[in-house]
């Protein structure tokens, strides 16, 4: 079977399998955040943490929440890195430096997952189990608690309330994330992904040198790394190493766990809204997307334009051989759509038009599908640009939902969209003014613009995958990494909360003959036409250095 | 080099009080952010 046979094999294998959970998963998780009834465990945590079930928070109170939740989650895990060679299953391992300690606290706790370190060479047991792999479903909930409250926003009416932030956390992980991430465990465990405690097997090599293979519980850290869109490896090597992902079922269950909650996220969003076909025109939007970019990355790789590659007979370098060309187009559209940032194969290599569509992927603003939760509210907020802007072009009025679009949410939405971008390009132009930075780039050139913007991007967008060859572990990337890490994930969520909390306090106006209809196909396009343009005209100046000066 | 990177002898303690001051600014940014945006 041809490498092209077999990835369209599993592309619809892919979308059956998803398509089987859409429905179940989406009113699974829609039951979760519309429940009255408490767990006796969960009414448990919340006599420990001090907190009324019962009592709904206005947006400030959610946010402050939040934040402080994060707050003390990263205080933690920097401690937790900083100490860990006093603490049982270091391996040996000396305390993470300060930078570094920062920059990964930075970012577990916000759901990107840029590793500036390798795994299997700095991080003990504990501090993969108890520090990075908690973050790992604390920031996952975190990101559905905010879409599920801007949903709120649609469809509460005449309320300064938006949910409880403590619940709804709660409920993510214990309801939603952690009974997936076991059966998810057990699945890759199943499929060869290794789950031990051996403090590491010596073996001795062709070459006559002795190398210690460390093990470790990876397959259950894998598990939530792609069901919440986290993407940190347990292994330097992420996907691409085979412990942590050993054969093609493996990598299958990997891209399908990605896209699993993102996706099934647009039937929660129908069923809360009680109009279903609102959630397929998301998912449709989403799915024209990633569906657009598959066919640009993975047509751009089998090209394999370029003398070195037609002579090799195909763009393997940096890919794995028992995935190929077209699985890795696969993983990587998927991963770098969902703000996973898993890898299975070195971005760094794909060929310059193919790794500039996952720069301009990540560019969209993670919405194709999106990460565990961003991806809902991400696209959520630009189709209310999408529906001022078709209000300003064919005179309909403002609407969404049932909810006015007025000059307070245009403002709200107007800085969540501008965040991000001020962010990517502020970040690569000062890293690129600043020699100390400039000397992380391993590759001369339009490349080495490339390694420092896919960086940026990555880490603003909360996506977490590298390029590879740019040098991250220095004072300078660990820190501004850091703050990018911070700001791109906590100041649109400030934004989107308050969107939710403007909304909620509006009246629900009925659908009139001048409303929008946002359930049609016409709109899909708009709304998918909206996402393009603006991440186009944003990025293409960048891009135009970067991978299409490299690729043209 | 860059002027205003820390250097890399930093002691630990000085740079863990550092990184400990700026986790806590940033959040305490982040705090009046909601402030203002509650204003807007």
């Amino acid at each position: 079977m041809s490498d092209t046979t077999a990835g369209l094999l599993q592309v619809a294998l892919l979308i059956a399998a998803l398509a089987l959970c859409y429905r179940p998963l989406g009113a699974y998780m829609a039951r979760v955040y519309t429940s009255e009834h408490d767990s006796r465990l969960e009414r448990g945590l919340y006599r420990v943490m001090g907190v009324d079930p019962k009592a709904d928070q206005r947006w400030p109170v959610y946010a402050r929440s939040l934040l402080a939740f994060s707050a003390v989650s990263m205080l933690f895990l920097y401690g937790l890195l900083r100490v860990q060679a006093h603490l049982p299953w270091s391996l040996g391992f000396p305390g993470v430096p300060p930078a570094l300690s920062f920059n990964t606290a930075g970012s577990f706790l916000t759901n990107t997952n840029w590793q500036n370190y390798s795994g299997e060479s700095t991080m003990g047991y504990l501090s993969q189990m108890a520090g990075l792999a908690v973050e790992n479903f604390t920031s996952a909930a975190v990101g559905m608690a905010v879409a599920v409250a801007l949903i709120r926003g649609f469809i509460r009416s005449r309320t300064d309330r938006i949910g409880n932030f403590w619940v709804d956390l709660t409920r993510g992980c214990l309801r939603i994330l952690l009974p997936l991430a076991v059966v998810g465990a057990i699945a890759l465990i199943a499929a060869g992904a290794i789950q031990n405690f051996s403090s590491g097997t010596v073996a001795n090599t062709l070459a006559g040198v002795h190398q210690s293979i460390t093990g470790g519980p990876v397959a259950s850290q894998e598990a939530i790394k792609q069901l919440g869109t986290n993407g940190g490896g347990f292994y330097n090597a992420n996907s691409a190493h085979p412990f942590e992902n050993p054969n093609p079922f493996s990598n299958f269950l990997a891209i399908f766990f990605l896209l699993l909650i993102p996706v099934a996220l647009t039937r929660t969003f129908g069923l809360m809204v009680k109009d279903k076909r609102q959630g397929y025109a998301i998912l449709a939007t989403m799915a024209t997307l990633w569906g657009l970019i598959l066919a640009g990355v993975w047509s751009l790789e089998a090209a394999h334009p370029g003398t070195a590659l037609k002579l090799a007979g195909a763009a393997m370098e940096g890919k794995e051989t028992r995935f190929g060309v077209a699985t890795s187009s696969l993983f990587a559209t998927s991963t770098t759509g969902t703000s996973t940032g898993a890898v299975d194969a070195a971005h760094s290599s794909f060929t310059a038009l193919g790794g500039g569509l996952l720069i301009f992927n990540m560019g969209l603003g993670e919405v194709a599908p999106g990460g565990t939760g961003t991806g809902i509210y991400g696209i959520l907020i630009v189709a209310i640009v999408a529906v001022f802007i078709a209000g300003l072009m064919v005179g309909r009025t403002p609407e969404y939902l049932h909810k006015k679009i007025t000059g307070r949410e245009i403002k709200l939405v107007s800085l969540y969209i501008l965040t991000t971008p001020v962010i990517v390009l502020a970040g690569t132009g000062i890293a690129m003014s600043v020699s100390a930075a400039r000397a992380s780039i391993l590759n001369p050139g339009p490349h080495g613009l490339s390694e420092v913007l896919y960086a940026f991007m990555s880490t603003a967008n909360n996506n977490g995958s590298a390029f590879a060859g740019l040098s991250g572990n220095t004072n300078f990337y660990n820190i501004a990494l850091g703050l990018t890490m911070l700001a791109g994930r906590l100041i649109p969520i400030l934004l989107a909360l308050g969107l939710a909390g403007s909304l909620a306090r509006q009246r629900s106006i009925p659908a009139t003959a001048g409303t929008l209809p946002t359930h049609t196909a016409l709109f899909v396009l708009l709304l998918a036409g909206v996402i393009i343009i603006v991440a186009g005209l944003t990025f293409f100046p960048a891009l135009a250095l970067g991978p299409l000066a490299e690729g043209l | 080099v860059w002027s205003n990177c820390p250097p890399d002898d930093w002691s630990p303690r000085m740079s863990d009080l550092v990184f400990v001051i700026l986790i806590i600014a940033f959040f305490a940014v982040l705090s009046l952010i909601v402030k203002g945006v509650e204003r807007l």
